[in-house]
């Protein structure tokens, strides 16, 4: 008796992974859709041919197809991660630190190609990188004294830690693609740096004010004395202080990006150095989207964060304003500046898009920018739309650049763009030090 | 295909049984079986099911020659000539690149060779047709004459990838005979399911962890961490493996040999090499060791041959340098074992020859687990609690931010993991079905926790993605 009811049991089990397998393969959707929580596209039913079957590519992306679209998936894996998340000690504090996105990682063919005409430029860019260390050199007032420089995190205790220590030779580096970017400007044209701290470390003081007592970088500062005279380092330490200080929401908590209001308050000291009188915030007309859980939380999907969820202040252009994805410096199909279908931060400028991209506000200037940026240009892009006819934006990460499709090199396009200005906005981690400011050599992204 | 994905428990595993239960015949079920392990295979690696058709039909015809050749030398001759073919696709797809990159640049050559790509548990079924050839050339089982057979007993999709490495004449009658009772069918998936859960619930969440700690070398808690880590993520793996192929084996009614016995439990080397991958260790004491003489021609010969056995063994695991380091750190230890402190291992007491072994195994995981040699030595330095950088020597901190964090993160979780290989959950379920009043609150919690396990294994396959077992590769 007891052996048939075990085995009653293990049939039922069989029977039962048999009929949920069946299902799935009636049932489940077969066609890719988008996942706002995760974020990324979930897989369709993979196709079944012949060199599908042959190389067995099969087997992976059919099991995505199971594993993605699987009933209740969300519920699922929301339960797997709070039985794992029980074996968890990290407090809130830890899981606000965890790494999550925005490290740049090249591909492997991202060196210089060897068409004669990349040699060509390469040539002409060293040329010109030649006159730029030049004038680097002639115009230099203050060096880097020691063999590092630190952005500090002052402890109301008078001690400090440092956030981030740079050497010489890797700030040395960028300055050599800061110049680089230079030279590519006409006269009078500027280049405005802004290297910002993701939100991971942005809350190391802005949830802290109890103990903390505010930021001191030496970095920018060390930085500007390299760098040529037509370039300007902002700092976002000295930038975003006060209104973190003063409890102004300017980064999310549980989204690395700085909020709309954080990256208007970086375009605001840009902009204002420019010598633009600049328009206030209060202007904008805004919405608010509430019940964010960003990349922070969705990293680990740990429940503690959730208490934490954030709100996304969007703030509308001030005239009619358009995008347009732009290849080979010419106009092509139209995209959002503000996505009302999306929840989250892809509600500025519906993500990054390849390999350039150009936002009309409606203004006539007389002036062209480029904003060089990772996913933090999305946020702030639209602020620069007063004071600029056309703000061109390009993210030179793999995944968005692609080479072929922009078919000019970037001198090309500050040539052909009429580009007055550039402004380089990255997070930390695609900043001094990193592989893709090294990556964003002119001659590389050529 | 693995046996932890949804494409196996959800529509293979399912699929099959139903059709090769519907079958009454043994040979509509062989050809079912048959089928359904070439589909298993060729699901993922659809070229390489040539190879493994190779391998077979070499082996195949070789016995057939061997055994029809009428003199001792033409039978020998054949069958040298079986075991080097068949061996070859193994040294062709594992050893070829790594030999030939470390002879050319002896020969001045800067000359590259690439590696090609592996089949699958080319390691395993070659092995296992080798064994099949070398019993058949003993007269110890008989010639088959049947190719799709033999093909079945080389290709049996339980133990097509990741092992046991099961021998010709344990399954040679079952092959043409074999029947499956009520209780084979629910103890045979519920051997499955304890491995599933071993693998899923357990080894992956280990593996989880260890990705967590980037440098071995960082501090005394990040070198022994690593080891131990790797020491029980290894073990849920492979065991959790064999665990799910003996668990079908029986199901489809073979009766496969334990390929582990809680090897963490022994308390010397040899008695850990008797409980670990077991299959492997007969395979090599059989093929290899006994024909080169054993311990039988005196003690300098013996130690020769353990070195030159575990060497192998250590080549079979990778083609790289680590791994033949590692054979050899074996070599040499059982060699100790056997020679100068056979006294010693006998009078040790249990608790401490324990102890003892798991240091040595956990140093042994190092070498295993490091590929680069220079990552390998820091490790190693750091468990010893010494630092090297920059070519300075100095002493290693007690703990790294990295390692602290992934102890905060999964807290309890690895000593979890090292009760559970432990024989404390089977002693504890063999305390309660002792007593009587207890055995069906045995079997009653023995089956909620299975069915929380298999659930719970299901829901972590479909939040995480594509899982491969580590010996994948071998």
């Amino acid at each position: 008796m007891r052996r048939k009811l075990s085995f009653l049991i293990t049939l039922w089990w069989v029977i039962l992974c048999g009929v949920i397998g069946v299902c799935m393969l009636l049932f489940a959707g077969r066609t890719p859709i988008v996942s706002e929580e995760e974020n990324r596209t979930l897989s369709g039913m993979p196709s079944f041919t012949f060199s599908t079957l042959k190389s067995g590519g099969i087997s992976e992306s059919f099991e995505s197809f199971l594993t993605d679209r699987f009933f209740l998936r969300s519920t699922l894996v929301d339960g797997v991660n709070t039985l794992k998340h029980l074996f968890s000690a990290l407090t809130v504090d830890e899981l606000l630190n965890e790494d999550g996105e925005e490290v740049f990682v090249p591909m492997d063919d991202t060196s210089t190609n060897t068409s004669e005409e990349a040699i060509q430029q390469e040539q002409e860019s060293d040329q010109t990188q030649q006159e730029t260390t030049t004038q680097t050199e002639s115009s230099t007032a203050v060096a880097i004294t020691g063999d590092t420089a630190s952005v500090w995190l002052n402890h109301k205790d008078g001690t400090r830690t440092a956030i981030f220590t740079y050497e010489k030779t890797e700030l040395q580096k960028a300055a050599t693609v800061l110049n680089a970017y230079a030279a590519l400007l006409p006269v009078g044209g500027k280049v405005h740096v802004m290297l910002a701290p993701r939100a991971q470390t942005t809350n190391k003081l802005a949830l802290h004010l109890d103990t903390e007592s505010g930021w001191s970088s030496e970095v920018e500062s060390a930085l500007q004395s390299l760098v040529s005279n037509n370039v300007v380092v902002h700092s976002a330490y000295d930038t975003l202080q006060n209104a973190v200080l003063s409890g102004e929401y300017v980064y999310f908590r549980t989204d690395h990006h700085w909020t709309a209001r954080g990256a208007y308050l970086a375009s605001e000291a840009m902009l204002q150095s420019e010598g633009y009188q600049t328009v206030p915030l209060t202007d904008y007309s805004e919405k608010t989207i509430e019940g964010y859980l960003g990349s922070i939380y969705l990293h680990g999907r740990n429940a503690k964060l959730k208490d934490l969820a954030d709100q996304i202040e969007v703030f509308y252009p001030l005239l009619p304003a358009k995008s347009y994805r732009v290849s080979n410096a010419y106009k092509k199909n139209e995209l959002p500046v503000i996505d009302e279908t999306q929840t989250n931060y892809l509600v500025f400028l519906g993500g990054t898009t390849g390999p350039y991209r150009v936002l009309e506000g409606g203004y006539h200037t007389g002036r062209n920018m480029l904003l060089v940026c990772d996913s933090f240009g999305n946020s702030i892009a639209p602020f620069f739309m007063p004071y600029y006819d056309d703000v061109y934006m390009v993210d030179f990460r793999d995944e968005y650049y692609s080479r072929r499709d922009a078919a000019d090199g970037v001198k090309e396009y500050v040539r052909r763009l009429n580009i007055n200005d550039i402004y380089i906005v990255l997070s930390e981690t695609n900043g001094i030090g990193s592989m893709y400011l090294n990556q964003l050599m002119p001659a590389n992204i050529n | 295909m693995v046996f932890s994905s949804l494409t196996f428990l959800l529509l293979f595993l399912p699929a099959i049984l139903a059709v090769y239960f519907a079958c009454r015949s043994i040979r509509l079920r062989n050809a079912v079986l048959l089928i359904g392990s070439l589909v298993f295979y060729a699901w993922g690696e659809p070229v390489f099911v040539l190879v493994m058709a190779f391998v077979t039909l070499t082996v195949y015809a070789g016995t057939l020659a061997f055994s029809a050749a009428k003199s001792k030398n033409a039978k020998r001759i054949l069958f040298v000539i079986t075991l080097i073919v068949s061996l070859g696709a193994l040294v062709y797809f594992k050893y070829a690149a790594f030999f030939a990159n470390q002879i050319l640049p002896i020969f001045g050559s800067t000359a590259v060779m690439q590696t090609p790509r592996l089949p699958i548990g080319i390691s395993f079924f070659t092995f296992q047709a080798i064994s099949y050839a070398i019993d058949a050339y003993r007269g110890n089982v008989r010639v088959q004459k049947n190719y799709a057979l033999l093909l079945l007993y080389v290709s049996c999709f339980p133990q097509l990838i990741a092992g046991p490495i099961v021998q010709y004449a344990d399954i040679e009658f079952e092959l043409k005979e074999r029947h499956t009772t009520l209780d084979d069918f629910s103890g045979g998936m519920r051997r499955f399911a304890i491995g599933l859960c071993k693998k899923v619930l357990v080894a992956n969440i280990l593996g989880e962890m260890l990705s967590t700690l980037p440098d071995a070398g960082a501090s005394v808690a990040a070198g022994w961490m690593t080891s131990l880590l790797f020491a029980l993520q290894i073990y849920f793996d492979f065991s959790a493996y064999s665990d799910m192929a003996i668990g079908l084996g029986r199901v489809l009614g073979f009766r496969y040999q334990e390929n582990f016995r809680y090897p963490y439990i022994a308390h010397s080397v040899s008695e850990f090499w008797r409980r670990w991958h077991i299959s492997l260790g007969q395979f090599f004491r059989e093929y290899v060791y006994f024909p080169l003489g054993g311990s039988r021609k005196g003690k300098h010969r013996t130690t020769i041959n353990l070195l030159l056995v575990w060497t192998l063994t250590g080549l079979w695991h990778g083609a790289s340098w680590n791994f033949v380091l590692w054979g050899l750190y074996y070599g040499v230890l059982i060699a100790l074992e056997h020679g100068v402190f056979k006294y010693v291992v006998k009078q040790t007491p249990r608790p401490v020859g324990i102890l003892l072994t798991l240091i040595a195994v956990l140093f042994g995981w190092a070498l295993f687990y490091q590929t680069n040699l220079v990552d390998c030595a820091r490790q190693l330095l750091a468990m010893l609690g010494v630092s090297y950088s920059s070519g300075t020597f100095a002493f290693a901190a007690w703990m790294d931010a990295a390692t602290l964090q992934t102890l905060r993160t999964y807290t309890v979780f690895p000593l979890i993991a090292c009760v559970l290989c432990l024989p404390i959950l089977p002693a504890l379920e063999r305390f309660m079905r002792q007593r009587l009043r207890l055995m069906r609150t045995a079997q009653l919690f023995s089956v909620l926790l299975l069915t929380l396990g298999v659930a719970l294994s299901i829901m972590n396959l479909v939040s995480d993605s594509y899982n491969p077992f580590l010996y994948f590769r071998f």
